[in-house]
């Protein structure tokens, strides 16, 4: 639900453009008429309440009237992922990704993620604690490991897919608890390797944190080092970058 | 016929890296030298020195890994019937 003290602005890669609502990552252009126009100029970084003052002024409707089309249509942007909403309640959001280098996609996969990664570590870590603490062993080492490894598992993850997306327009798109890569349609060969590379990024680096944890006898990061394993489940099909690599999504 | 290898192929390569995963992670858990086995079919075999740690994947690996590529076969082609 969008405020009226809520903020709106354009995402990075979208524009308003004499022909429409421009989208580099769609690579689409949306019509848009006067009324939405004239709300697009204001979303800046203004409220649905100024708006909706803008509304006013340039078509001379009613003041109520006015507000709940500016929300109505801040949601169905939003929605689509065309339009920001700054607000702490905004469960829809839209980021840019870099995708000129495949260090550049990993970098700044890692800063729009930044935030959702913080929260589901800590959240994760939290519920460890309370239940070794619960179980009468409470310990600090082993929950903010596997906060950690969840953490980074959602970065190298979704930075393994936006590295094979190297010089394709994309963003990261948090829609709720889900965080996906927007881009274009891509041909069959690319959009396979685009769907496998984040599970295996992330489970590679599993692997790796597992030998390393077999080889020196480190009892504490074997956990940890499966929660990163464990995306290499997703190349199956029942998992969603699985069954977009077998051509069934 | 890519309709069946593809999804065989990616059902594989999990299963290898799961199974191989949780063998190191249980390998790691435990001191001294480990053999994970089923039965007769060997998973992973650590063995540790004073200066030298080796690890062998067994044939089980490869056994899990293939089920795991049938598996997903058999689940593709059904969800592909269905849809």
């Amino acid at each position: 639900m969008i405020g009226v003290r809520d903020h709106i602005r354009l995402p990075a890669g979208v524009e308003l453009t004499p022909e429409g609502l421009r989208d580099d990552v769609r690579g689409e252009t949306f019509a848009v008429n006067e009324t939405a126009r004239a709300l697009l100029v204001g979303a800046d970084g203004r409220g649905t309440a100024e708006l909706a003052e803008l509304l006013v002024a340039r078509f001379g409707i009613a003041s109520e009237a006015a507000l709940v089309d500016a929300r109505s249509f801040c949601r169905a942007l939003n929605e689509r992922f065309l339009l920001n909403v700054d607000a702490l309640t905004a469960t829809r959001r839209r980021r840019h990704v870099d995708t000129s280098t495949v260090l550049a996609a990993l970098i700044s996969t890692a800063r729009a993620l930044a935030g959702r990664a913080a929260a589901v570590g800590s959240l994760a870590a939290a519920v460890t604690f309370v239940l070794l603490a619960g179980l009468g062993a409470p310990m600090l080492g082993p929950p903010l490991a596997l906060g950690a490894a969840l953490a980074l598992s959602l970065v190298l993850h979704e930075g393994g897919h936006a590295a094979a997306l190297r010089g394709v327009p994309c963003c990261v798109c948090l829609a709720g608890v889900a965080v996906l890569l927007l881009h274009r349609p891509l041909p069959g060969r690319r959009r396979v390797l685009v769907a496998v590379s984040g599970p295996l990024t992330a489970g590679a680096a599993g692997l790796a944190a597992l030998a390393v944890a077999a080889a020196f006898q480190l009892e504490e990061l074997g956990p940890a080092a499966l929660v990163l394993l464990s995306h290499v489940a997703a190349l199956t099909v029942a998992g969603r970058d699985g069954r977009v690599a077998c051509g069934l999504s | 016929m890519r309709a069946l290898v593809t999804p065989f192929l990616l059902g594989t390569a999990a299963a290898a890296l799961l199974v191989s995963g949780v063998a190191l992670a249980l390998a790691a858990g435990a001191g001294g030298n480990v053999h994970i086995a089923l039965g007769p079919v060997s998973f992973v075999i650590v063995e540790r020195s004073a200066k030298v740690t080796s690890t062998s994947f067994g044939p089980g690996l490869m056994l899990a890994a293939l089920a795991g590529g049938v598996l997903n076969a058999v689940a593709a082609a059904l969800l592909r019937r269905r849809s």
